[in-house]
């Protein structure tokens, strides 16, 4: 078993670190937030850097990266800036859906724009009554010639209005099988009909999040994203990376918050004493030490899993179950060790604590995920 | 034009370790490409991407500097090839001695245009090597050279000095030493990493270079300690920042400074 | 005069140069040589450099229009040959380190570099400088000669200037430079000049400054105390903000004043080479762990953009009494 990372792997990640430091410096990050301002610059400096190419195809101006390389990119991203960790997670799963299904000209489009910088496509999936639920879904396609029109309402929907393009995902009522009636489609945000709702969050304030009401928008009907009635076996090709790239972002934002945390218990004097000093604090940091390593551990196994071309149907969703909660009791803990300055809105682990709260929830939340590995470790036993 | 830029390789100072008599341990410390050389490589690349050409990345020291990673990384700065004399002979190699193994390996590169240098090393930073390389090959040197601009044989350069820019123009082949400020290097990329380590590098002995014996040292470094720290009074105000404000104020009347 | 016993001096800045002297001194007291200094100028200078306390002055004349301070190393290494000094130390500036490297280059030494503090070691001289970017201090011993050194601004202390010095004024011929850099145009640089090293107190921001326009607020705190602004070289180099003669620490200015103030400065090693010298030494910071924040007089904990105004106001309070 070899834990070290390839040369070329830590190359990049200095590089990477270094291009954060300089880009998107914490000081930049917190008033972003403060302002609710996306991150454009720094999420150019990105592509112009050739971060966004990573895992792209050669054609488009992608540059090969293993899933084990993308992994370590996100935890990075997420350790200096966890906004553009999760711009890029969210991103990963409709742009790898381009790649894997999309036509030719859709990915001349797409792909080569996200690595020129434009922001991912956003995911329009969610609606007001179906969540996980695809067969509550609602939305509707309706062939008109070469045109398509469009009809719906979605929910969640982040970047929608920012983006240049949501990845659709429509409804056909005549389908008796619900997870065989869906269908995906890159609707262009400038598309006449689509009217945008943006909703207020308790984090994430950098990364817009909308409610999105489409009317009549007609799109041509070349823009269907790989066949007519599978965008749900298409999508969730591609959720398990998703998943795994919100994982790495949030180890990097645990790791944020257990350095912040361990200098200020190195600084902070009570009863004459640095509070680190006491047992106390220690325990605190050494658990918050030890969730990190095993949150890191597991997001480097399922990376190593799928690159190898296992299967990881219930590894990722036990990963992301635990990674999850891990991160939000490690930023949690950090806002406890900073006492009353980690409620303060100046400091940054009220921002991790805040925003790492929705990795419990967004890609599927905790309880999906134990209906998805459920299952499976039951199923698995009986084969054995 | 061929290029050659020469970068030192070096522990990284800030994985000091400092033991308790005072005493200094690099042991543990990772080794990196100076950071005022990076600026070097970063103009030579420009100046071959301008005008054609090649750059040759030149590293001089001990074995350790051969090291996979350390290759790769100068190579995806955007050199085409790099040329390693990396010999434990040349461990702590004074500022003479290097400059005698650089000027040989130029001379064995052979028809160099220009031969550019950081500022200063990362580690010394006694900002000398480039001069003596530029004298040891007789061809005009120059520090602090903020602006290169190459046509045909000759070389137009802005140098910043302490209280004025000066512009000359000499010709090629030449030396120059760059400021810090000439470029920000560039960050390489996953596709520039890769690249690195196809290309190629050349590992050349002293022999190779026709010094049978190891340039004699000049200078003998007898101690190398942690600095003693100055004494302070230390004195911490809190408080409101009304009332830090009028403290300190106070402090600074007694002390005379205001 | 024997060998081997005579130290020289040279720098193209007059008032280096008396320093220089006085270090020069400290090395003939224990070589039983004379100073001497090579003077690149007119003869009232070479006049000045004896006034200095140089015993004797090597005289070159002024320099030929067209041509470089730098041109005198072919000159000064056929002199060094001729005349074997003990060594020769060269004024740090920009100009000054090219000479000192291509001299030594010349004469098959190693130049020992910013030298700080000259001692001997019985009858070896030992030179000390600072390496790793202010975090360690070095320990030098040439082995063989001339001793080839450079030294900056305020390392040695002038001598008070002779009135009637007796030393000789000895004329020295050019030696011709192999290669010639013609001089196509020089600009003063005269807007962002600023001589840290003469300031008497100085007031230095750091990265904690979030935004380039929070900078006027510190600039008038440097008014409120009549000092000299600074910054730490991520503001000139990285961010811009002040030009590069303002930066303190390695590679950027050494100074010694009465009064530093860092706001908002971490204290990396790099930048705190070029002020510990300081007499006072404060720190303003809301982490009271920074580096800087241990190493001052006075650490006031807490947020610059209160403190400072406030420091402002208490200061115009106290001058307005």
């Amino acid at each position: 078993m070899d834990f070290r990372w390839t040369e070329e792997q830590e190359l990049l990640i200095q590089s990477l670190e270094e291009l954060l430091q300089r880009e998107a410096p914490e000081t930049l990050m917190a008033e972003l937030d403060t302002r609710h301002e996306f991150p454009f610059k720094p999420w150019q400096a990105l592509a112009d850097n050739g971060i966004l190419a990573l895992g792209i195809p050669e054609e488009y101006g992608g540059v090969p990266a293993d899933i084990t390389t993308l992994t370590l990119v996100c935890e990075t991203l997420g350790k200096y800036a966890l906004p553009l960790g999760i711009i890029y997670s969210l991103g990963i799963i409709t742009i790898r859906d381009i790649i894997q299904f999309g036509s030719e000209e859709i990915k001349a489009e797409v792909l080569s724009g996200f690595v020129r910088g434009d922001l991912p496509v956003a995911l329009g999936i969610t609606e007001p009554q179906a969540g996980s639920d695809a067969a509550a879904m609602k939305a509707t396609a309706k062939i008109d010639g070469e045109e398509v029109i469009l009809n719906g309402q979605k929910m969640y929907c982040t970047l929608a209005k920012i983006a240049r393009y949501i990845l659709f995902m429509t409804r056909d009522e005549q389908g008796a099988n619900p997870y065989a009636s869906i269908s995906m489609w890159l609707l262009p945000t400038d598309t006449p009909g689509l009217r945008f709702n943006i909703l207020n969050k308790v984090g994430w304030w950098t990364v817009p999040t909308y409610e999105v009401f489409i009317e009549n928008a007609r799109i041509p009907r070349k823009n269907l994203v790989g066949q007519f009635n599978s965008g749900w076996p298409q999508l969730m090709a591609n959720f398990e990376i998703e998943r795994l790239a919100l994982c790495a972002a949030s180890v990097g934002a645990a790791e944020a918050a257990l350095e912040d945390s361990l200098s200020y218990a190195n600084r902070r004097v009570q009863f004459g004493n640095p509070i680190g000093n006491y047992q106390a604090v220690q325990h605190i940091l050494t658990d918050m030490a030890i969730k990190n390593e095993n949150m890191r551990n597991y997001i480097y196994k399922v990376a190593w899993m799928m690159d190898q071309g296992q299967s990881v149907r219930h590894e990722h969703a036990m990963c992301k179950l635990y990674v999850a909660r891990a991160a939000c009791e490690v930023t949690d803990a950090a806002v406890q060790i900073m006492g009353g300055l980690g409620y303060m809105m100046d400091h940054r682990v009220q921002r991790l604590w805040r925003d790492i709260r929705l990795m419990r929830i967004g890609g599927g939340t905790d309880e999906i995920m134990y209906n998805i590995a459920g299952p499976q470790l039951l199923k698995h036993a009986r084969k054995s | 034009m061929k290029i050659v830029v020469c970068a030192k390789l070096a522990p990284d100072a800030s994985d000091i370790e400092v033991r308790s008599d005072g005493s200094i341990s690099l042991e543990r410390a990772e080794w990196r490409i100076g950071s005022f050389d990076l600026q070097a490589i970063e103009a030579a690349v420009r100046l071959r991407d301008a005008h054609g050409g090649s750059v040759t990345a030149l590293s001089v020291g001990p074995q350790r500097i051969n090291h996979s990673k350390l290759r790769k990384d100068l190579l995806s700065r955007g050199p085409d090839e790099l040329v390693l004399v990396a010999e434990d002979a040349l461990n702590g190699a004074d500022t003479a001695v290097t400059a005698q193994v650089l000027a040989a390996a130029v001379r064995k590169i052979g028809a160099v245009d220009l031969v550019l240098t950081g500022e200063g090393s990362a580690d010394l930073y006694f900002q000398q090597v480039g001069l003596q390389l530029g004298e040891l090959l007789a061809v005009p040197v120059f520090n602090a050279v903020s602006k290169i601009e190459v046509s045909d044989s000759q070389v137009r350069i802005e140098r910043s000095l302490e209280e004025e820019t000066e512009v000359l123009e000499l010709p090629l082949p030449a030396v120059l030493a760059v400021t810090t400020d000439i470029h920000t290097p560039r960050l390489p990329n996953m596709k520039e990493i890769l690249l690195a380590a196809k290309k190629p590098v050349y590992e050349w002995s002293l022999a190779d270079l026709g010094l049978e014996n190891t340039p004699e040292p000049r200078v003998e470094a007898v101690s190398l300690r942690a600095p003693r720290p100055v004494e302070r009074k230390r004195i911490l105000i809190e408080g409101s920042p009304e009332e830090a404000a009028q403290s300190l104020a106070g402090y600074l009347v007694k002390e005379g400074v205001v | 005069m024997a060998d081997d016993k005579d130290v020289w001096v040279f720098s193209e800045k007059p008032a280096l140069q008396a320093e220089l002297i006085a270090g020069a001194q400290q090395l003939t007291s224990h070589t039983g040589g004379q100073v001497m200094a090579v003077v690149l100028g007119a003869r009232s200078q070479a006049e000045q450099a004896l006034e200095q306390g140089a015993q004797r002055v090597l005289w070159l004349g002024e320099l030929p229009s067209g041509r470089l301070v730098e041109d005198i190393v072919p000159t000064l290494a056929a002199s060094v040959q001729d005349k074997r000094p003990f060594g020769v130390i060269i004024g740090a500036t920009i100009r000054g380190r090219a000479v000192a490297g291509r001299l030594a280059a010349r004469l098959g030494v190693a130049a020992l570099a910013d030298v700080l503090e000259f001692q001997w070691d019985d009858s070896a001289l030992l030179a000390r400088h600072m390496v790793f970017g202010g975090g360690a201090v070095r320990i030098d011993r040439p082995l063989a000669g001339p001793v080839i050194a450079t030294t900056g601004q305020g390392i040695f202390e002038a001598g008070a200037l002779q009135a009637r010095p007796k030393g000789e004024i000895e004329p020295l011929s050019w030696v011709e430079p192999p290669w010639q850099a013609a001089v196509i145009e020089r600009r003063s640089r005269a807007v962002s000049s600023v001589n840290l090293s003469a300031a008497k107190r100085v007031v230095c921001p750091g990265r904690g400054v979030a935004r380039q326009e929070d900078l006027g607020l510190i600039e008038e705190l440097a008014q409120a105390l009549s000092a000299e602004m600074a910054c730490t070289r991520p503001l000139a180099e990285g961010l811009g903000w002040l030009p590069r003669e303002r930066y303190i620490g390695i590679s950027g200015a050494m100074i010694k004043p009465d009064l530093y103030l860092g706001v908002g400065v971490s204290g990396q090693a790099q930048h705190t080479i070029g002020m510990s010298e300081s007499r006072v030494v404060v720190a303003i910071n809301k982490d009271r762990a920074a580096p800087l924040m241990t190493q001052s007089d006075y650490a006031v904990e807490g947020d610059l953009y209160q403190v400072v105004p406030a420091l402002i106001r208490a200061l115009k309070a106290r001058k307005a009494k």
